[in-house]
């Protein structure tokens, strides 16, 4: 038996960040306790420059998707592309972080996990065998277990990170426990194998199979944040360090996603009929869940949890079209979404470090004043969730509902539509919350004075509403990098 | 080959991991909860085994391998938070961690 | 040449986001100065363009460009796509050249109001506007263009905000713009459903696609419709003398010059698909007939001195209509081109004269101002000359051409050609009872009062020099082209609008024997009647109430539209909103509220539930997989 050659090239953005994460490491024992903030926030963001430098590479590079690293990985451009918005991602994180109040010990390893979790996740959507994608999964979840629970001395903070952390094995457990019927069943571990075994034994009804792929979809969803599959989102999102669910709600829905339609469009092809009503399913009870919950959050980063409950269900049903449209229309949705949590969680975090307190929907008034800035972003950042013109939200769904009408899902377009008329409720509250009720209402609980402004926050966010802006107005050119990548499965 | 059939396995394999899945649903000691959960991930892995015999390839019991050095990076992490919790007098018990609801 | 078309249309822009984000960093009279020039480097990047394409063969004389594609779906389209041919390489000239002189204006005009910079920032979004509205490539980029301009109309004549009455113009206009928003909107519907596209080189190349008369009538009446309403021809016409509340220059470049012909220019642009439905297109010239007529009759009544010459705006393009509908589309536009000179001329030398008189605009309390602005004097005759039509003014050339077709245009032709000369003699007649009654005779106690003379200041000097640069054009703009000798202007249009009515000398000569006799005629009528002697008018009493009240046009569509909006409204709140819809939304509302409330039940913070959603969730997935398969 020979060792399988490696492809470094199609590995290289999981390494730039692996290696980030080791010099952030070692950073915060060599280099002198005052310069460990910059030197690990720097090294941090450089390595998810050069995640982002070298996926670009790997997509220019990639306009056949090939087999790589014996068969475990598919290095291809929709992996590729993925693993663009997800560098995008975890640098805008970095910005937002910066001046998070973490404790100093720590904040070599906050940017060193940061770091190692975006590795994983650009190492997962390329995986392209179960083992792979067990591999990847754990390798980011374990990371972001520990940055949940980074502020120790903030019981939420260690009660997010508990509950993420045996919820999420739970829900790794069952993904694994599917992986190993469908094994079991077929023989085979990767995808492309799996659904050529499917197709020549007829197993198309085979019990493992089919216990197997709806365990898969189980975890998957649990990832994505899907319902009935989400319900430790909202306990989550609100304990963990607000930067850390920014880039959790952005990337790992992302890489859930992403991931949830490679699997399914490679590996079970010949269950199709099956899956694609239940992702069909499980979309519509996103929407509504998410949709009506939502309604009566005041904590703004409860709010935005069910809120990205409900997107959850708009990105599944560009899954369930089961065509390239869904393809090209899932790649596209992730970047405005990505683009416009991040934003909208770096503003709660603003404003956090404001107060010096979970901020609500009675909290934030008049925050539109005071920082216009932020608050015109805010703005664009509730616009696109809605999926209002003018933002790449409106464009996103726009292609989501093309994917699903192309199917014939007419329904599920109804479906979408009636969700983005509730959701307009809630999105609309906050911008009125932070306009039209006057500072002087408000009960404050400053923190020791307002603090300074930060311009790497200010510039995260003023980035991210650019992007969201931009994707509405880029549209075509961005697409069409979505279709070049979206035709390379094998739909 | 020699041994019970692969079915036995898959059977056995499938008790175990109901039997963590209900310690995790059950047991109210975050301890409990992880050894529970190692159940799970392990149940998973003699499936792997067990279909990785039958089937005379080696795949599987690589992916066991690998499986159970993340579930002991997992434990690992689950440890770490409970003496965390223990540090700040959080009570050990997953039923009075309900600050973070509705 | 593509680049220049391109800075001709951005530079207008750039003006007016660089006011808007520099804030109060730039002066107001900076403002000022940065609009005028943005539209100035617009007006001299269209020249650069103008003489780079003369020197094409005319056939070649098109050139699309497209800076970037937004959507495309097919062969659907959607992006900012720009065309540069002579009719709108002329359109361009005139928007940037006219704007930048009035802009110019404005700068003294303005000169010490408040907001100047808000003012100057609309203007450039306008000049954008406008252009994107000629430029166009395709008929999508067209209607954002038709609404932008709408917008900054509106804008613009409510700019005095503290006024109920621009306030209420404003929305007038933007109300009555709509409707021919929406018409436009309902066209192109069917159009692309008929040719799915809206590029224009591919909707006139397959016309003939589109099955049945009817859509083709359809998209023609659905076109018309917004032309008639940016135009302000009847039945829409009644916002644009109410549109007089906005300040003189806005006046003298949207509601003069160059919003208001876009209708105009719609007509020329769009003439393959008027042409396949002819019945729209004869509609149209008579609209431009009875609108010239009828706006000719009320402005002899009128007595605010901005609504006269709005009055000579509508029957003006009334004329141009006529010219276009009749496929006569070369001397529209230059009637268009000669219009847009001598009208601005007259109102910004009607501005002169409101500023110098502390606002007034009433012309019974004028006269006897020829003593005492003598500049301004001139400049309103040489405007009033070129309107009524006399030669060597641009307005003669121009206005007798458009004639001259009609009388080659058939039975209809002949008949529109009849009123159109009626039209001349009441245009000479109003426009001349307006010279005299405020220049001529003695100085009216209100005037000896109140009169500053216009001192030689530095902003008084912009508003002089730009009125005597139109003076200038509004004498020789209509030298260029002369009916039955030569027709350069024409010609260069014949490419993009091929007319159809070929007048013989002879008819040229007898409608510009007819019109200026006419002309004349209305010009000593006036004189007779309202010079220095100042005889008893001839009193209609009936006839001139129903003048006075603009043939009720008010009204009526008071009556036929508002009162029973009102009514409906009325007895709907009653009977349907207050039971149906606020009760079913208080109960949806409720429902939702008490289903939110139940699902945040369910998050109950308890780690097992989490899970056992989960494990549930993934157990009832396998049973209905295995339930349906097995």
């Amino acid at each position: 038996m020979t060792t399988p050659a490696v492809d470094w090239f199609a590995l290289s953005p999981t390494l730039a960040l692996l290696a980030a994460a080791g010099l952030a490491l070692l950073g915060s024992v060599l280099v002198p306790h005052r310069a460990t903030r910059v030197f690990s926030a720097v090294v941090c963001a450089l390595g998810f420059v050069g995640a982002g430098v070298a996926a670009g590479l790997l997509y220019w590079k990639s306009p056949n998707a090939t087999l790589e690293v014996a068969d475990a990985i598919r290095r291809d451009r929709f992996g590729a592309l993925a693993q663009i918005v997800l560098a995008g991602v975890g640098f805008l994180a970095v910005g937002i972080s910066y001046a998070q109040r973490v404790r100093r010990d720590h904040i070599g390893e906050y940017y060193a996990l940061l770091a190692a979790a975006g590795g994983g996740m650009v190492f997962l959507v390329e995986a392209q065998n179960l083992m792979t994608l067990f591999l990847g999964l754990e390798w980011f979840s374990i990371c972001l277990y520990i940055l949940c629970a980074i502020e120790i001395d903030r019981v939420g903070s260690l009660e997010a990170g508990l509950k993420y952390l045996i919820v999420g094995s739970f829900g790794s457990a069952i993904l694994l426990f599917g992986s190993a019927l469908v094994y079991g069943a077929t023989g085979a571990l990767e995808f492309g194998e799996i659904a050529a075994a499917i197709e020549q034994g007829s197993l198309q009804d085979d019990g493992l199979v089919l216990a197997g792929l709806a365990m898969l979809l189980a975890g998957l969803g649990f990832k994505a944040s899907a319902a009935p599959f989400h319900m430790w989102t909202p306990d989550v999102y609100e304990g963990a360090p607000t930067p850390v669910t920014a880039f959790m709600a952005a990337a790992t829905k992302a890489v859930a996603l992403v991931l949830t339609m490679r699997i399914l469009v490679t590996a079970f092809p010949a269950e199709e009929d099956l899956w694609t009503i239940a992702v069909a399913v499980i979309a519509c009870v996103s929407l509504a869940w998410g949709n009506i919950a939502a309604l009566v959050q005041r904590n703004l980063k409860r709010m935005l949890a069910y809120s990205s409950v409900s997107h959850a269900g708009f990105m599944l049903i560009a899954i369930a079209a089961n065509n390239e449209l869904g393809g090209r229309a899932l790649l596209y949705y992730l970047i405005p979404y990505s683009a416009a949590s991040l934003g909208a969680f770096a503003v709660i975090a603003a404003r956090e470090r404001e107060l010096g307190d979970r901020v609500t929907l009675d909290n934030i008034g008049g925050m539109g004043w005071e920082r216009p800035t932020l608050g015109v972003a805010m703005w664009i950042f509730m616009l696109a969730f809605a999926g209002l013109p003018l933002t790449g939200g409106f464009v996103g769904k726009f292609y989501v509902f093309a994917a699903a009408y192309d199917r014939g899902w007419w329904w599920l377009v109804i479906a979408g539509v009636i969700a983005t008329a509730i959701s307009l409720y809630y999105y609309l509250a906050v911008i009125r919350a932070m306009y039209m009720r006057m500072p002087a209402e408000l009960r404050l609980a400053p923190a020791g004075g307002s603090p300074p402004r930060e311009a790497l926050l200010s510039a995260s966010v003023v980035a991210c509403a650019a992007v969201t802006v931009g994707s509405f107005f880029l549209v075509e050119p961005l697409i069409d990098l979505a279709e070049k990548a979206a035709s390379q499965l094998p739909f | 080959m020699m041994g019970p059939d692969v079915s036995w396995y898959i059977v056995l394999s499938g008790f175990l991991f109901t039997t963590g899945a209900l310690g995790v649903l059950l047991r109210r000691s975050p301890l409990i909860v992880l050894l529970s959960l190692e159940i799970m991930l392990n149940s998973a892995n003699l499936a792997l085994i067990g279909f990785a015999r039958h089937l005379g390839e080696h795949d599987g019991q690589i992916f066991a391998l690998a499986v159970m050095a993340i579930a002991a990076s997992e434990v690992v992490v689950g440890l770490g938070l409970i003496v965390a919790m223990n540090r700040s007098n959080v009570e050990l018990d997953v039923d009075k961690l309900t600050t973070l609801r509705g | 040449m593509i680049v220049s078309a391109w800075i001709c249309l951005l530079s207008p822009l750039a003006a007016a986001v660089l006011i808007t984000v520099l804030g109060t960093r730039i002066s107001r009279k900076g403002a000022g100065y940065l609009t005028a020039l943005s539209v100035f480097v617009s007006f001299i990047s269209a020249l650069v363009a103008l003489f780079v394409l003369v020197r094409e063969e005319p056939e070649e004389r098109s050139h699309a460009s497209t800076l970037w594609t937004w959507l495309s779906a097919g062969e659907f389209e959607v992006g900012l796509r720009i065309l540069v041919d002579p009719l709108s390489l002329l359109m361009m000239l005139i928007v940037s050249g006219v704007g930048a002189l009035i802009v110019a204006y404005s700068i003294g005009y303005m000169h010490g109001s408040d907001e100047e910079r808000r003012f100057f920032a609309y203007m450039g979004l306008f000049v954008f506007s406008m252009l994107l509205l000629v430029q166009a490539g395709d008929l999508l980029i067209l209607l954002a263009g038709w609404g932008l301009v709408g917008l900054c109309s509106y804008l613009l004549i409510g700019y005095d905000q503290h006024r109920p009455a621009a306030i209420a113009a404003a929305k007038k206009a933007f109300i009555m713009n709509a409707v021919g928003d929406a018409t436009i909107a309902l066209a192109l519907f069917v159009l692309v459903q008929q040719v799915e596209t809206l590029e224009y080189g591919g909707v006139f190349g397959r016309i003939d696609e589109v099955g049945g008369d009817w859509a083709m009538t359809l998209v023609a009446l659905g076109l018309l419709g917004g032309a008639v309403a940016k135009s302000a021809q009847v039945p829409f016409h009644t916002w644009l003398p109410d549109a007089m509340e906005g300040p003189t220059p806005v006046s003298a470049l949207i509601h003069a010059a160059t919003m208001v012909t876009a209708g105009v220019y719609m007509l020329v642009r769009l003439n393959p698909i008027f042409e396949e439905a002819a019945g729209i297109q004869d509609l149209a010239a008579g609209i431009g007939a009875v609108t010239l007529l009828m706006a000719g009759l009320i402005a002899l009544v009128q007595t605010d001195i901005k609504r006269v010459i709005a009055y000579s705006t509508m029957s003006q393009i009334g004329y141009m209509f006529l010219g276009a509908g009749l496929t006569s589309y070369g001397n529209g536009m230059f009637h268009l081109m000669t219009h847009a000179f001598f009208k601005a001329l007259l109102f910004l030398a009607a501005g002169i004269i409101i500023h110098a008189l502390v606002m007034e605009q009433d012309i019974r309390r004028m006269g006897g101002l020829r003593h005492m602005l003598p500049r301004t004097f001139a400049a309103v005759l040489i405007g009033g000359l070129a309107l009524s039509g006399i030669p060597p003014l641009s307005g003669f050339f121009s206005k007798d051409s458009v004639l001259a077709a009609a009388l080659d245009a058939g039975l209809y032709g002949q008949i529109l050609w009849a009123a159109g000369l009626v039209g001349a003699f009441l245009t000479a007649l109003y426009t001349f009872r307006m010279i005299f009654l405020v220049f001529g005779g003695e100085p009216s106690p209100f005037v000896r009062e109140h009169l500053h003379r216009p001192k030689l200041d530095e902003p008084s000097m912009w508003m002089a020099w730009t009125v005597g640069a139109l003076a200038l054009l509004a004498v020789v703009g209509g030298w260029i082209q002369i009916a039955g000798v030569w027709h350069p202007l024409s010609d260069f249009i014949e490419p993009v609008a091929e007319s159809h009515v070929e007048p013989t000398l002879a008819q040229d000569i007898l409608t510009s024997v007819l019109a200026v006799a006419l002309g004349l005629a209305g010009i000593a009528l006036a004189w007779w009647l309202y010079s220095a002697r100042r005889r008893a008018v001839p009193r209609l009493a009936q006839g001139e109430r129903v003048l006075e009240r603009k043939l009720f046009w008010d009204e009526a569509y008071d009556l036929a539209f508002y009162r029973p909006a009102t009514w409906i409204a009325a007895y709907a709140y009653r009977f349907v909103e207050q039971p149906l819809i606020a009760g079913s939304i208080k109960g949806l509302t409720a429902g939702a509220r008490l289903l939110s409330g139940r699902t945040t039940d369910v998050q109950t913070g308890l780690l097992r539930t989490y899970v056992l959603a989960l494990g549930s969730g993934a157990a009832l997935l396998a049973l209905v997989f295995l339930a349906v398969r097995g």
